[in-house]
């Protein structure tokens, strides 16, 4: 199923961020998870969740760095930090803030890498408002993913039966960068195929030259 | 001895212990108590001795305090006199306080005194000679355990003669023992030494003895126990109504009868003299002149000065001789200016002793003047009076003196004064014509003293409204040509003593003591002028250090308020919400309380930063300041994950309270910032309290550590230059970049108290190390 994923230093505040999204979201009717996480030490790791966890929806909070985590370890990073990591690899993924320092400098310089910076009390009071949006966002991002991925799917098949138009192969490779996934090289591909004829053919003029030594015997 | 456990063993015990010829009734009574523990049916509550100590120790602010509370129980006792004397040096350790109020009886002492919670003050907040009683209830006797470990009683009454007990209190504070468990001895002491009552030997009084005292006496708490003392004490030197001597062998100085100072906060003090013939003297001393109005004027003048003037011109005083003394005061702050005084022990002094006492030879005369149940005994009418004619002092012509701002004194003698006889058949003066006589000449000086103050008053409007208009600039200008104008004089002096011959010193007597006159003017100028810009320059650093520590705290506080209302709101709709989840509304609901209390704790520590009673020098519990200031910031510490701690000992000093708390709050702030900056491990910040010397000063010391980066060598030299700052933007940190003023105010608080302030590493921390040195007073 796929989830609205909360990072925040704050149990109380993200525990309660959560309730609201879930009364929210069952209001609507529509079936997602929510989780809040407490934010990872080592930020690497955030790709690696949301891609096994199928989150479409992530909501930061801004001052990550101030709580401790039952280890008792602090993060060094803040959420317009997260921000930036993220959106390395992840384009299209609804990513939203929700704090009292949507006016900080270090938020607004980023802020085309939001899809929306909430002030926290604005969200508290409008809930029912904002909800839906991001409720939009998670589905035409689940469904981009999935139109990507079939169509990915196609181009492989044609390139594979041989289709070597540049403009497919261009196209897919786009796919791929988008989706992740890993890169063949179909340029790679046709060399390799010019190399085994290549080297077929060699094989095919020392046949003919020890048959003709054979029976020139 | 070992008692039997056994119902019928106590029992059969009991019995043999009642027919001895002599009953041992301390082993009765232990026995009759082990005998009903054993009762199946009915128990009691048993109370803990350690009980008193909590009571009493534990809740008595200090050893001056408790002293305090003895000599009030002198007050409240009816008292005339109480000796006081502490000793504390050369092997000597005893705290005495004796008085020749009306003692107690056996019964009273075994069924009041020893009756811990009953206090005969519920029963009337006025003695039997009217005063109104000052001391707390049933505190008296556990504040001597405050004082010393062991205590002495010797009370002494008409009907049982000298009896006394002996109390040890850390006998109660053991673990594991009833109250009742503990003996105090009843004594019968063949002598008692309490002070004489109008020159002969009292017939009745008390003597408390505390010795193996809790803790030595230092020269500040001798001078702040005088002070209190003298609220208690009448402003009227030649009064004998209540008089304290306080002996002691830490501050000789203060060896003396305790005189009230609190006549130095008086606005306005006017003294008339009736001498009898036809001649009334007067004099009227104010705040805002340095000249004392002093005349004389005719009997029929005095009445025609201050009375209308349709009134019969002729007047005859048949009241024969008198005296009084009136004194004004504001009941504002205005009125402990410029003194030592503080305005909350004005107000208690005023509470005491407002009113018009009538003394007859120096003793008072009951009722005049004293507080009787609910209401005064105003028998001028004074309440009345300004009941009627509320206007305040800028209606000139109507304006009447509130009874509370009074404080007055009318004295007669009892050979002078043979009209005003004792009343038979109640309490005060026979209200013959003499009487009202009397009275009439009183209500002619307050009158005299509500003019003169209507004619003050535009003056003193008029210096307040110059004073505010004067900028420092201008004050400077006008010292500076003052000085200018000294320096002429003396010129001129040097001048004759240089160009003339035969000059004699004499001749120059009248221009030097006309330049000194000019320089104690200048010296007293200067002094208001500094004092005043530091007052405001303590103020503004105390408001500036609010302003700093609110912009790195104040998140925290908004960050409450938020979580405040989204959980409110959350309650809600998961009460709005079918089914309701009265739970999950509970749970939001809490958190939104505990998020108002944080919001509440903030708002009352910006309320208390700049309080008036901390922009004053007094004598501070340091560790306790910066112990209070510490419990009012953990919470934001706690929420960025920072432990706070502090370790120290307790001590005292005479400073600003204000000043430390400020120095403290930049120190923190600075702390705090540096702490979320911790790289490795804990984020802590740790605060040091202690005593320490240097270069033969006795001082104190306090210190903030953290485990932030610190800071580089190549800055120390700047960090307290105004403005700047090393908070700069740096990845994972937010852009609120420091003030650059934190440290400045912090230096030049330490150089205005002639202190030292260093900058280290901490050698465990790793982080930067403050620590502010200052010199104990």
């Amino acid at each position: 199923m796929q989830k609205f994923l909360i990072v925040d230093d704050n149990t109380e505040q993200s525990s309660t961020v959560l309730k609201n999204i879930k009364l929210e979201l069952a209001k609507l009717n529509v079936v997602f998870e929510v989780e809040a996480i407490f934010p990872f030490v080592d930020p690497n790791m955030y790709n690696e969740y949301i891609t096994a966890n199928n989150v479409c929806v992530v909501i930061l909070d801004e001052k990550l760095n101030e709580r401790a985590n039952p280890a008792g370890t602090t993060v060094n990073y803040m959420g317009h930090n997260l921000v930036t990591l993220l959106r390395e690899k992840e384009k299209d993924l609804p990513i939203y803030t929700i704090t009292n320092y949507g006016a900080d400098a270090d938020v607004q310089n980023i802020y085309s890498e939001y899809d929306h910076i909430i002030n926290r009390n604005d969200f508290y009071d409008h809930t029912d408002k904002y909800v839906p949006i991001m409720v939009r966002a998670a589905q035409k991002f689940s469904e981009r993913s999935a139109e990507d991925l079939s169509e990915f799917n196609d181009l492989a098949r044609q390139i594979a039966g041989g289709n070597n138009d540049p403009k497919l192969i261009e196209k897919l490779k786009a796919l791929q960068t988008k989706l992740e996934l890993p890169f063949t090289g179909f340029d790679d591909r046709k060399n390799w195929l010019d190399a085994y004829e290549k080297e077929i053919a060699e094989l095919e003029t020392l046949k003919t030259k020890l048959t003709q030594k054979i029976n020139g015997k | 001895m070992s008692l039997p456990q056994t119902a019928e063993a106590l029992v059969a015990e009991l019995q043999k212990l009642l027919k001895a010829e002599k009953p041992d009734l301390r082993t009765i009574r232990k026995c009759s108590i082990e005998l009903a523990k054993l009762d199946p049916n009915f128990q009691h509550f048993a109370i803990d001795a350690k009980t008193l100590i909590h009571l009493g120790r534990d809740s008595i602010k200090d050893h001056t305090t408790a002293l305090l509370e003895l000599v009030k129980n002198s007050y409240d006792a009816d008292a005339f006199n109480v000796d006081v004397d502490v000793f504390c040096k050369n092997n000597k350790d005893s705290i005495r306080v004796s008085d020749n109020g009306f003692g107690m009886t056996k019964e009273q002492l075994i069924n009041f005194w020893l009756r811990i919670g009953f206090s005969n003050k519920r029963l009337s907040k006025v003695s039997e000679l009217g005063r109104r009683k000052t001391g707390e209830k049933g505190i008296g006797r556990i504040s001597t355990d405050r004082l010393g470990a062991n205590l002495e009683l010797i009370t002494k009454t008409v009907q049982d003669g000298i009896v006394g007990l002996k109390v040890n209190w850390d006998e109660f504070d053991t673990e594991g023992k009833d109250v009742t468990d503990i003996e105090v001895e009843i004594f019968t002491p063949t002598s008692i030494n309490i002070p004489d009552k109008e020159n002969s030997p009292s017939l009745t009084g008390t003597e408390i003895r505390v010795t193996n005292l809790r803790q030595p006496w230092s020269k500040s708490n001798i001078e702040n126990l005088y002070y209190e003392l003298s609220a208690l004490t009448s402003p009227f030197r030649n009064v004998k109504d209540f008089t304290i001597k306080l002996e002691n062998d830490v501050a000789p100085e203060y060896s003396k009868p305790v005189d009230s100072k609190f006549y130095k906060a008086s606005e306005i003090e006017v003294t008339t003299v009736f001498d009898g013939s036809n001649k009334v003297f007067y004099s009227i001393k104010d705040k805002y002149n340095k000249n004392e109005i002093v005349d004389t004027i005719n009997v029929e003048q005095f009445y025609s000065k201050v009375i209308p003037a349709d009134s019969s011109s002729e007047v005859e005083l048949k009241c024969g001789p008198v005296e009084v003394k009136l004194l004004f005061f504001l009941r504002d702050s205005s009125a402990v200016s410029g003194t030592d005084l503080k305005l909350s022990d004005l107000k208690g002094f005023l509470d005491n002793n407002n009113g018009v006492k009538i003394y007859r030879d120096n003793i008072a005369v009951k009722p005049y003047g004293f507080p009787k149940a609910q209401l005064g005994y105003d028998w001028l009418g004074l309440g009345d009076r300004k009941a009627k004619d509320p206007a305040g002092i800028s209606r000139s012509q109507d304006y009447k003196v509130s009874p509370y701002q009074l404080v007055g004194a009318v004295f007669i003698e009892r050979d002078s004064n043979l009209e005003l006889k004792d009343s038979a058949a109640r309490e005060g003066l026979v209200e013959s014509e003499a009487f009202f006589d009397m009275k009439e000449f009183v209500m002619a000086t307050l009158r005299l003293l509500e003019v003169h103050r209507a004619e003050i008053y535009p003056l003193i409007e008029k210096n307040r409204e110059e004073k505010a208009a004067t900028p420092t600039h201008k004050e400077v200008e006008k010292l500076m040509s003052q000085l200018t104008s000294v320096k002429e004089d003396l010129n001129f002096i040097k001048e004759e003593i240089e160009t003339k011959d035969n000059v004699k010193p004499i001749s120059f007597l009248k221009p030097i003591t006309n330049t000194i006159s000019k320089v104690d003017v200048i010296a007293d100028d200067v002094d208001s002028t500094i004092s005043e810009l530091l007052k405001w320059q303590r103020v503004l650093s105390g408001l500036a250090t609010m302003g700093i520590s609110s912009a790195v705290f104040g998140h925290e506080t908004e960050g409450s308020i938020s979580q405040f209302q989204g959980s409110t709101n959350t309650a809600i709709k998961f009460l709005k919400s079918l089914p309701p989840d009265i739970e999950e509304s509970l749970i939001e609901l809490d958190k939104a309380i505990k998020h108002s209390k944080k919001v509440a704790a903030w708002g009352s520590y910006a309320l208390t930063r700049v309080q008036r009673e901390k922009r004053s020098k007094r004598n501070v519990q340091i560790f306790k300041t910066i112990d209070g200031v510490i419990k009012e910031l953990k919470p934001a510490f706690e929420a960025s994950s920072i432990e706070l701690k502090i370790n120290g000992e307790n001590l005292y000093s005479k400073t600003y309270q204000m000043d430390i708390e400020s120095m403290l709050v930049n120190l923190l702030t600075n702390a705090y910032t540096a702490s979320l900056l911790t790289k490795k491990g804990t984020r802590k910040v740790l605060i040091k309290v202690g005593l320490e010397d240097k270069d033969d000063k006795k001082g104190y010391y306090f210190s903030v550590s953290d485990t932030g980066p610190g800071v580089a060598k190549e800055f120390r030299n700047r960090i307290f230059d105004p403005l700047f700052s090393t908070k700069n933007t740096a990845n994972n940190e937010s852009k609120s970049i420091g003030t650059g003023l934190g440290l400045t105010i912090v230096k030049s608080i330490v150089d205005e108290l002639m202190g030292e302030i260093i900058l280290e590493t901490d050698p465990v921390l790793k982080g930067a190390s403050f620590k502010i040195w200052l010199p104990k007073e």
